[in-house]
């Protein structure tokens, strides 16, 4: 699978995508998630370990994420076949004595724990895993019911703000730079009293520094591609006070659902293709591959 | 919802409603194969049954059997299943209601004959963590290979009705004489040496959704219906919940799909004769 950027989208199988942030999915646990369209299964054994499955068991099709995680396995409900850490069943319970076949295995997806979340990567990925931001920190996942692309147009343009009671500030200049060593885009928004800079870094990566009222803080935003018409929003920030930063995110998805911000982003979405480098185009267009 | 072109389904018989459920000179909507239905009692107590959309097609055949009322869309060449211990009066009938499933008709039956989930799904009644192990049993095609049955089936059951009182060793016979029906034929625990019938009648409304209709013929004068009855929806439940998130929805017929193991046998069995019937109503063909 080639990673050549004329055809990178939003939704690339070869790229690395949050699912669930690291503090989210203890030891012994496990949470069903959907990542492009794919239902997966994202567990932690006793030891710790994270894996990533299809959420459907290989033997009639149950829902793994119905099991239940046991020391270094997860067991499926419906028959109580056990898989080790590496999917292969290790356990049928109806015939103890036997072994399973090496067929009994569930489906596998590249998984990577790093910089506070568990990412996977639906196809063969052509990048190794994410590497740690310093000093971020993973405050929350928010699912937003917009369009990805929305989402990102969003991100791009708007400033989070951290001070309650504040009009969102629009943005009324902006201006856009390519940076030359691949896919990003750098991009200034200003408003009366606000800036932003925000980078788009790799797919589904943003990073952010806004200003306001001279004070600048900046912010990374993971995004995970879930259901069509629907994403989720992974939110890291250096800052102790993640009580105003996980406000201030509310405050901004909710602010998307005011009518004349949502046309406002219509426009930034097509503003934004219409900006990128040609090469870029499907970043912002970003169907399905 | 449109109605099912494949040949190998309209042909067959289908439970629809239980008779006495449908008053006199009072009339009931339903959906079967795809097709809406307008059930209508008379005052003469007898049924009809029209297409709610003609389009063309002849009649639905309706008939009055074991106090349901079955229906064919097409031109069957075989007669409604036949069940002789209907008219053996010594046990008792229960109409076990009818259930709703978002699912296939065929996930149903499946599951119904399935013995090595009783243990993680009805732990503490049809089964236990402790004895999950499942023998040896044998797959068998009777008349003609129009019925496929699974016999000498057994298991160590906590609680195995409502009758039952303390763990034993249950034997079964299950009987699937077509692809929508199933009847498991179990060792009374309150007349030694007879058996309980328990049977599922499948309405496909369309491939991935279904009622389940259902009676139970068993030697218990001890119970009364609701205990019985009570008894069957926790169970009911607890399968629902599985057959709720199954994917895919419809019924794989390739072994490649799914992984099955030796207790699967009558699981392997009935998806192979469904696919040498030619049924493609309610099952997935997808080669892998
Ligand atoms: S479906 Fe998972 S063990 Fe049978
Ligand atoms: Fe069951």
């Amino acid at each position: 699978m080639s990673s050549d950027a004329s055809t990178l989208t939003l939704r690339n199988p070869w790229s690395w995508y949050p699912v669930v942030a690291t503090k989210d999915l203890e030891r012994g646990t496990l949470a069903p998630v959907v990542l492009n369209g794919e239902r997966l299964v994202v567990w932690r054994s006793a030891a710790g370990r994270a894996s990533a499955w299809s959420d459907r068991c290989p033997h009639r099709g149950m829902r793994l994420s119905f099991g239940a995680v046991h020391q270094e396995t997860l067991i499926c409900p419906y028959h109580g076949w056990t898989f080790a850490d590496d999917a292969y069943c290790v356990r049928i319970p109806a015939h103890p004595g036997v072994a399973p076949s090496r067929a009994a295995r569930a489906r596998v997806y590249p998984t990577a724990e790093a910089d506070g979340y568990v990412w996977v990567c639906l196809g063969e990925p052509s990048t190794a895993a994410p590497s740690a931001q310093p000093g971020y920190r993973a405050v929350r996942t928010l699912h937003f019911s917009h369009p990805l692309e929305d989402v990102v147009a969003a991100f791009m343009t708007i400033p989070l703000q951290l001070e309650t009671g504040r009009a969102v500030s629009l943005p009324t200049e902006i201006e856009w730079t390519r940076k030359a060593d691949g896919p990003s885009v750098a991009e200034r928004t200003i408003a009366s009293s606000a800036a932003l800079w925000a980078e788009f870094e790799a797919p589904g990566m943003i990073v952010c520094e806004a200003r306001r009222d001279g004070e600048n803080f900046s912010y990374f935003i993971r995004l995970q591609p879930t259901e069509s018409g629907s994403c989720a929003v992974h939110a890291a920030w250096p800052g102790s006070d993640s009580l105003s930063f996980n406000r201030a995110l509310i405050r901004f998805r909710n602010d998307l659902q005011q009518p004349e911000i949502a046309s406002r982003l219509r426009d930034m979405r097509h503003k934004l293709h219409e900006l990128m480098p040609v090469h870029l185009a499907g970043l912002i267009q970003g169907e399905a591959p | 919802m449109t109605r099912t072109t494949d040949l190998v389904a309209l042909n067959d018989w289908y439970v629809v409603a239980f008779t006495s459920e449908i008053p006199k000179g009072h009339s009931e909507t339903t959906v079967l194969l795809g097709q809406s239905l307008v059930i209508y009692r008379g005052w003469d107590g007898e049924f009809q049954c029209a297409l709610a959309h003609g389009d063309g097609h002849p009649p639905p055949l309706v008939r009055q059997k074991y106090g349901f009322l079955w229906v064919s869309l097409g031109r069957p060449d075989h007669d409604i299943v036949s069940v002789p211990e209907f008219s053996e009066h010594e046990r008792r009938f229960i109409h076990r209601g009818r259930i709703g499933v978002p699912s296939s008709g065929q996930r149903v039956i499946e599951n119904f004959f399935d013995l090595s989930h009783f243990s993680f799904v009805h732990t503490g009644t049809l089964g236990g963590y402790e004895s999950a192990e499942v023998p040896k049993y044998s797959v068998e095609f009777r008349e003609q290979e129009r019925e496929l049955w699974a016999v000498g089936c057994s298991f160590v059951q906590p609680k195995a009705s409502a009758a039952a009182g303390a763990a034993s060793t249950i034997y079964y016979d299950y009987r699937i004489p077509s692809p929508f029906i199933s009847i498991i034929y179990k060792d009374s625990l309150v007349r030694p040496g007879r058996k309980d019938l328990i049977g599922l009648f499948i309405q496909p409304h369309d491939e991935e959704s279904c009622t389940v209709h259902s009676f139970a013929l068993v030697h218990d004068e001890q119970n009364v219906s609701t205990h019985i009855l009570h008894f069957y929806h926790e169970i009911f439940a607890q399968d629902r919940s599985i057959l709720l998130h199954q994917t895919p929805k419809k019924l794989p017929v390739s072994p490649r799909r799914e992984i099955p193991t030796i207790s699967d046998a009558s699981s392997i069995a009935y998806r192979r004769w469904l696919d040498r019937s030619g049924l493609q109503f309610g099952l997935d063909r997808a080669s892998a």
